[in-house]
């Protein structure tokens, strides 16, 4: 692997990165702002007051028009979604600010730029000129996975190199062993596709045609969306490099090294305020995926989060190992997924800069699912991250609850990653190949101190993302949707509840067949939890019912058509052969009059449900939010079932006698974990857990 | 209605948040404006006030003037708001079964809709609008009509009777009925308002609104087209009482003719040809079609038009003299409708917009967008407001003398501006008042100039093209600042700037819209073959053409001035941005006509978007009409005044100590009272033009002549 | 001084004892786990959420890979955390606190502050 050996006298101090020993295990370290060299300061020195806030103001205007007009010029669904960045660097690939659909690319942008600097400024074979265009969407430098694909480009002024722009968004095909981008039976990198270290792909403004050929091979399932939306990257880095021009030409070089710098540390100065007002100690929090893709199997992520005066040091260990599934990922990518929550509770009003992670230490060991080998796949790490952004939600709230940033706690969002993709030929006689967005972009989001999490409050990954509506879908492919609501009892019980999710299900129609798969997790155990006695979500299994005679029903006007999964699954109106599974389902033949069924979590809820106001659960039952069983039995309230007027004595004493139950079963620490100890898991949930209990790693890895 | 009588009189009024702006003319060409503080608690109050006090310029009383005058234009900016109290009708919502938590869902993160960015990036403090008739008053059909209009599943009517009783014994007083692509296939929804209509005597029904969302608005996708039904079912009745008793008001007046209210979409109609959605937002739409009508008038094709009040800062482009920019997301409230409602950006910047320090992110100085309103408005009125805002920094910097706001009918007091900014800018950043009063006002031209900058690159123009016209309130004493950070060669203050918007709506053509969604394949994939099938797009048109004339016809126009404009929203297959083009024909009969619409829309799309994506092989297809029928525009003109000299001399009132950045200190500066000022006239700065409602602040650097409409025109040295 | 840590988690900077916020029974010395305070249950995911129906995936967790893990305040009953753990995982030491620097903050004595 390659050193970079570039702390040479020779290379001015502003152009320096930082040398590491470069590998996807220590990417990560890139994430750490480099230190400010004396042309920066003299350039921050030069900053009148008030000229930071007002050029800051610009900047982000400037990043805003840069990301409309990328999101104008490409094609891909997930430009709307918003699964996409545009962003300006210090000339040695500090994130100074950006426009972030998605908060995950503001870890994973700095690191390509600063490989470029570190490895290919110096190299004469390369180097690094104005007009240059580079790209990349190689995750073991800096990238989520590989459909993330990146352009950047060096910003010169005056023959100076003052700043770097990028322009990254998720493209859904990779050329890989699946379609799709995430294939699920990736066992090694060799089986994901194209994978571009940080190249060199245009000079002199523009695009070389021979690498873009290269690039439209490669995804040859979809050539042109590569090609358009590789244009449209470069599009949106180049509007932010024309605009930094311009700042530079009306106030200077120096201005603009200056104001980059300083948004950098400002941010890092900030963010380190703010945690040194937080309790110092050590706060551990675990949470499970029950999947990697291929097969159900439990994975575990456990953080230790030590806050001492103004740093954090998150440590992954006893995170269960590396996996030969595409449901890995390295350090710099966890780094990412902690930052989604980051950059929206704690840090919402920090800048989106690096600056701001400064004040975190990576500690993530070699051979877990977070740290794999340089081999693996990685393809599905977003899925796989799951089991950080719960324990950093956790184990931060628990931070900054007893501390003037209460108001930015909230129980963990649904974080379960929820869709139907499908391909085939629609109803119009087109190819198609695309995800429901519909169930994608409407988790629960988790229960607050104070208030109930929102209901179907979007995409944990990517906060900014829309669920088109149903006509939308049913309009441009060959099914139809026989339900999409918001899912009863799904958001976690609590003082405070959590948002519900949603559910829906598809029935392919107008074509005989249709291809489709779906992604989640959390049917055999949740990843999102609760906060401070709230529950997590319930659980979302997967249904397919085929062989059925749903039109007849429908066209009979029969009353009994269901609308909802439980109703589907439990009732069995329609006449078909029903299936049970993991929420993760591969891909298979759907048929006309199939029943696909497909479930978003709900949020975590927040403190005990025996706290929650009375009214407010006779409000959810009357809003048919949450059963009468719920609401008899977890929130024990007690109220006429014909007027739902509460009885107020019936539901104290209710919830009197719950407590008492409690205090009868419950036992004290030692006789617990005498009988706890003595249970483990299923058999079948442990094959890549690792070691059970600790998660060591147990085989010897072998991938083809 | 009749079109415009010329030898009559003509008010326009455009009521907003702070102020009810009121612009008369009178048949000999006398005109006013006046501005009187807006009455939130009965608009038509304010109004009559305005009224009254635009008469007595003319040495009329109400009635008087009342009798002279011919038409009425109404546009507001805050009857929308307030309005949405929820003191309409307890309305229930019919939505088919499956899909009830439609407005809960609200396609995911609805939390984002109309939030400035601040809100949007803090998740843990986010709320989703309340649906607009909560789940318990909603009420899922039995029945399903597919993509294609096909029934799929009959409505079981039992059950919906069923249903029906338990919303009305819920308090159920409306109804409001959405289906899955009713659009297509109304069938269901009529059925369901006859069997609502044969379940209630006539006698109570005429309380009971029913309305069909394939009637309000025939539009795809479910989640706007059902808020934009429930919203006009709304506040159709709380609109309709507002408005009838400022008719029956004016009535009382002996003025008997109607009121014509301003459209978001452009034009204006009658009331009753009115939908509140469409409403929304009209002021600063009246002020983008005046901009583009002086625009005209004065031989500027491309004008930025920039609106600066006491909340807000508004901008609008129009750009080769056309307008036909239309908001990619329409939000009423925090309600995202299907309303082709013309775009004008506000970002939160205006006279009361408040200065403070944020210590999160090392003590910057952020300007807005919290605003102290009217009430208790910049600390300077004295009414106690403590907190510093742009008016306040102004008044410091001698911008605003204490004495002549508002004509004198507002007393400032200065020490209280001081005191504020001391207090909360100046000493904690340790700077004199007069410096941080100096970086407030940098900060927030500075937000307004990036507005404007990134509303025009966009648009794939640069500002330096364009020029500037400034009005409301604030707009004249910040547009140097704003506009001169722009690199912005001439900007221009109108006689009326401070009642522009209003002035607008005297430019107003009247127009109806008519919307349909329908898919008409233009071009077949892969092979390009324009459709031959000629009738479906011809059977829109027609079907949206005989509305239009059915409904002119009944109000009495000629329908010889009628003419129509068809848009189209087109896109190409597997894409998901469709745009919206002006189609060149109302009907087709050959495939060259096919492929003039296509060629149309293709050149429109490239220069929107980019060259790049042009992908006719994916196939193209129309998925929206909107048919426009268009009256020709009242006449109206620029008055006209005879040349003097250029020696302003005699306009001087005074010299005082103003405060100018480029030198950074105070210096004595002439005060100019802008009535006073003829054609000719020429203005060196730094300079202040004080007006009734308004100042104009000419920095150094710029000068000012005042042409022969009295326009100020001031332009870069 | 009291200073409330989590929801129902109390700290007394002065005798460094958990306890609930909710009756402020005494929940042990800070330096250990408030869990070895509480009564604990282990509870199977269908008494949460209904399954619906018989099949291994149904609409309540797996209970041979998911338990509730309920903590309560052995004076009120109040259930103070839950956790969503396979059966017989180790309980997580949620909360440790650097209870020296907590008393300087507080100016108690003995921390070393005068």
């Amino acid at each position: 692997m390659a050193t970079n050996a570039h702390s040479s006298p020779e290379i001015p101090e502003h152009f320096r990165v930082t040398p590491i020993e470069i590998s996807p295990s220590t990417m990560v370290q890139w994430l750490k702002p480099e230190p400010i060299s004396p042309i920066e300061q003299r350039g921050m020195d030069s900053l009148t007051p008030g000229d930071y806030e007002i050029y800051d103001e610009k900047l982000k205007n400037i990043l805003d028009e840069s990301r409309e007009i990328f999101v104008r010029s490409g094609v891909t669904n997930l430009l709307t979604a918003g699964d996409l960045i545009v962003a300006v660097y210090t000339a040695n690939g500090d994130l100074a600010n950006a426009s972030a659909g998605t908060y995950l690319h503001c870890v994973t942008g700095c690191l390509p730029v600063k490989y470029v600097m570190s490895q290919y400024f110096p190299d004469p074979t390369v180097g690094v000129h104005e007009g240059d265009i580079f790209y990349t969407n190689e995750a073991r430098y800096g990238g989520i996975h590989n459909p993330d694909q990146m352009a950047f480009m060096p910003v010169f002024h005056d023959g100076e190199l003052i700043a770097w722009t990028a322009a990254l968004a998720h493209q859904p095909e990779t050329g890989a062993v699946e379609p799709g981008g995430m294939p699920i039976l990736a066992r090694s990198r060799n089986d994901e596709g194209m994978k571009l270290t940080p190249i060199k792909v245009g000079e002199n403004y523009r695009i070389k045609r021979d690498l873009l050929d290269m690039m439209v091979n490669f995804i040859h399932r979809s050539p042109r969306m590569q090609e358009i939306d590789t244009r449209a990257r470069v599009t949106g880095a180049d509007r932010v490099r024309v605009r930094m021009q311009e700042l530079a030409r009306a106030q200077g070089n120096d201005f603009v090294r200056g104001l980059l710098r300083k948004l950098v540390v400002e941010a890092e100065a900030s963010a380190r305020q703010r945690i040194a007002r937080w309790n110092d100690g050590i706060y551990r929090a675990v949470a499970f995926s029950d999947t990697i893709g291929r097969e159900p199997a439990l994975v575990r992520g456990y953080l230790t989060a030590s806050k001492k005066g103004d740093t954090i040091r998150m440590d992954f260990t006893g995170t269960s190992p590396e996996n030969d599934s595409s449901y890995n990922a390295y350090p710099h990518i966890a780094a990412a997924h902690a930052a989604i929550y980051i950059f929206a509770y704690p840090f919402h009003d920090l800048p989106a800069s690096n600056g701001t992670l400064a004040p975190f230490d990576w500690e993530v060991p070699e051979g877990t699912v977070l740290n794999a080998a340089p081999d693996a796949a990685i393809s599905n790490s977003p899925p796989l991250c799951c089991i950080v952004m719960t324990p950093a939600t956790i184990a931060m709230a628990k931070m900054m609850f007893d501390s003037p940033d209460r108001d930015k706690v909230g129980a963990p969002n649904g974080n379960m990653g929820s869709e139907i993709v499908f391909a085939g030929t629609s109803q119009y006689g087109i190819a198609f190949a695309d995800l429901d967005g519909c169930t994608l972009n409407t988790e629960g989001q988790g229960a607050r101190p104070d208030m109930d999490g929102a209901h179907a409050y979007g995409f944990p990954w990517c906060h900014a993302g829309r669920a088109p509506d149903a006509e939308f879908y049913e309009s441009e492919y060959p099914f139809l949707r026989l339900f999409y609501r918001l899912k009863e009892d799904s958001g976690g019980f609590g003082m405070w509840q959590g948002g519900h999710g949603t559910e829906t299900a598809l029935a392919p129609r107008h074509v005989p067949t249709m291809f489709w798969s779906a992604i989640g997790k959390s049917s055999n155990i949740s990843v999102g939890v609760g906060l401070f006695g709230g529950y997590p979500s319930s659980a979302s299994p997967g249904v397919w019912v085929t062989n059925t005679n749903l039109w007849d029903k429908m066209t009979r006007g029969d009353d009994d058509v269901p609308t909802d999964a439980v109703s589907v699954a439990r009732d069995r109106t329609v006449d078909g052969e029903y299936l049970m599974e993991h929420l993760t389902r591969l891909t298979r033949v759907g048929q006309n009059g199939d029943i696909i069924v497909q479930l978003a979590a709900g949020g975590g809820g927040y403190g005990d449900v025996l706290e929650r106001a009375p009214a407010l659960v006779l409000s959810d039952l009357r809003q048919k939010k949450i059963s009468e069983w719920t609401a008899r039995n977890i929130y024990q309230v007690r109220y006429d079932p014909e007027t739902l007027v509460l009885d107020h004595d019936a539901t104290r004493a209710a919830r009197d006698a719950a407590r008492q139950e409690r205090i009868k079963q419950g036992m004290p620490w030692d006789a617990f974990i005498a009988e706890w100890s003595t249970k483990k898991p299923d058999a079948d949930a442990l094959k890549y857990f690792g070691h059970w209990p600790d998660g060591a790693s147990e085989q010897t890895l072998v991938r083809i | 209605m009749s079109a415009a009588l010329t030898e009559r009189a003509v008010i326009d009024v455009d009521i907003g948040g702070t102020f009810t702006d009121c612009f008369v003319r009178m048949p000999d060409g006398r005109t006013t404006a006046v501005k009187t503080p807006t009455t939130g608690y009965r608009l038509s109050a304010g109004f009559m006030r305005g009224l009254e006090a635009a008469a007595k310029d003319f040495g009329l009383t109400i009635d008087g003037l009342l009798a002279t005058t011919s038409t009425i234009r109404y546009s507001t900016t805050v009857a929308m708001n307030t309005l949405l109290q929820r003191s309409g009708p307890h309305l229930a919502l019919i939505t088919t079964e499956g899909f009830e938590d439609v407005l809960s869902i609200a396609r995911g993160a609805a939390w984002m809709d109309a939030a400035v960015t601040r809100e949007i990036r803090n998740v843990a403090r986010i709320t989703k609008p309340d649906p607009l008739v909560s789940r318990e008053m909603t009420f899922g059909a039995r029945e399903r009509i597919d993509s294609f209009g096909e029934v799929v599943r009959p409505l079981d009517e039992e059950h919906f009777l069923e249903g029906l009783r338990g919303l009305v014994d819920r308090g159920a007083r409306g109804f409001v009925v959405a289906l899955l692509f009713s659009y297509l296939n109304p069938e269901h929804e009529r059925r369901i308002r006859e069997l609502i209509e044969g379940e209630f005597p006539e006698a109570y029904l005429g309380a009971m609104p029913i309305m069909l969302s394939s009637e309000v608005v025939p539009k795809r996708w479910e989640y706007t087209r059902t808020n934009t039904t429930i919203l006009n079912a709304y506040l159709h009745q709380a609109m309709w009482e507002e408005l009838s008793g400022m008719a029956d008001e004016l009535r009382s007046h002996h003025y008997p003719r109607g009121i014509m209210l301003v459209h978001n979409s452009g034009g204006m109609a009658e009331v009753y040809r009115t939908s509140a959605a469409a409403t929304f937002n009209g002021g600063p739409v009246a002020g983008l079609i005046g901009g583009a009508a002086a625009g005209q008038a004065l031989g500027h094709p491309n004008v930025i038009v920039t609106d600066m009040g006491g909340t807000s800062f508004e901008v609008g482009l129009i750009t080769e003299g056309s307008t036909r920019f239309y908001q990619f997301r329409p939000i009423i409230d925090r309600y995202w409708v299907d309303q082709s409602m013309l775009e004008v950006k506000s970002i939160g910047a205006g006279g009361g917009s408040i200065a403070w320090i944020n210590e999160a992110v090392g003590d910057r100085l952020e300007v807005g967008p919290r605003s102290a309103g009217s009430m208790p408005g910049p600390a300077a009125l004295g009414l106690g407001g403590t907190e510093p805002t742009v008016t306040d920094a102004d008044v410091v910097l001698n911008y605003i003398s204490p004495d002549h706001y508002f004509g004198g009918n507002l007393k400032l007091d200065r020490d209280l501006a001081a005191q504020a900014i001391e207090e909360k800018i100046a000493h904690p950043l340790g700077v004199s008042v007069e410096e941080a009063a100096a970086r407030i006002k940098r900060t927030v031209d500075a937000n307004m100039a990036d507005v404007i900058a990134r509303e025009t690159f966009l648009r794939g123009y640069d500002p330096k093209d364009f020029v500037l016209f400034a009005y409301g309130g604030a707009g004249p004493a910040h547009c140097t600042g704003y506009g001169g950070r722009l690199d912005i060669q001439r900007m221009l203050v109108f006689p009326f700037s401070p009642v522009f918007c209003a002035w607008g709506s005297s430019t107003m053509a009247t127009i109806h819209i008519y919307e349909a969604s329908r898919r008409v394949e233009l071009l077949q994939p892969v092979t390009q073959t324009p459709t031959t099938d000629f009738t479906a797009f011809n059977e829109v048109v027609e079907s949206l053409e005989e509305q239009a004339i059915r409904d002119l016809r009944g109000e009495g126009y000629d329908l010889d001035r009628v003419t129509f404009r068809l848009e189209l929203d087109i896109k190409y297959g597997g894409q998901i941005h469709g745009h919206r083009a002006l189609s060149p024909l109302l009907r087709i009969g050959s495939t060259a006509d096919v492929a003039r619409i296509y060629d149309a829309f293709e050149r429109e799309y490239a220069s929107f978007f980019s060259p790049v994506n042009v992908f006719p092989q994916g196939g193209v297809e129309i998925n929206n009409f909107v048919l426009r029928a268009e009256l020709p525009q009242p006449p109206w003109h620029l008055a006209t005044h005879a040349e003097t000299s250029d020696d302003a001399g005699g306009a001087q009132t005074a010299t005082r100590p103003v405060y100018w950045d480029a030198a950074g200190e105070f210096a004595d500066t002439p005060i100019y009272e802008q009535s006073r000022l003829r054609p000719g006239h020429s203005i060196e700065g730094p300079a202040v033009i004080e007006a009734q409602y308004t100042t104009t602040v000419l920095d150094p650097g710029f000068h000012l002549t005042v042409d022969r409409h009295l326009n100020l025109i001031i332009e870069k040295r | 001084m009291k200073r409330r840590i989590t929801e129902y988690l109390d700290l007394d900077t002065a005798t460094l004892e958990w306890a609930c916020n909710r009756c402020g029974q005494s929940l042990g010395p800070a330096a250990k786990n408030y869990k070895e305070g509480c009564l604990i249950a282990d509870r199977d995911p269908r008494e949460i959420w209904q399954p619906f129906i018989e099949a291994s995936f149904n609409f309540a967790y797996n209970p041979g890979w998911a338990r509730l893990v309920e903590f309560y305040c052995p004076g009120c009953g109040t259930m103070l955390e839950v956790e969503m753990l396979p059966p017989g995982h180790p309980i997580t030491h949620d909360i440790e606190l650097d209870l020296e620097s907590l008393q300087r903050d507080a100016g108690e004595p003995g921390s070393g502050e005068s």
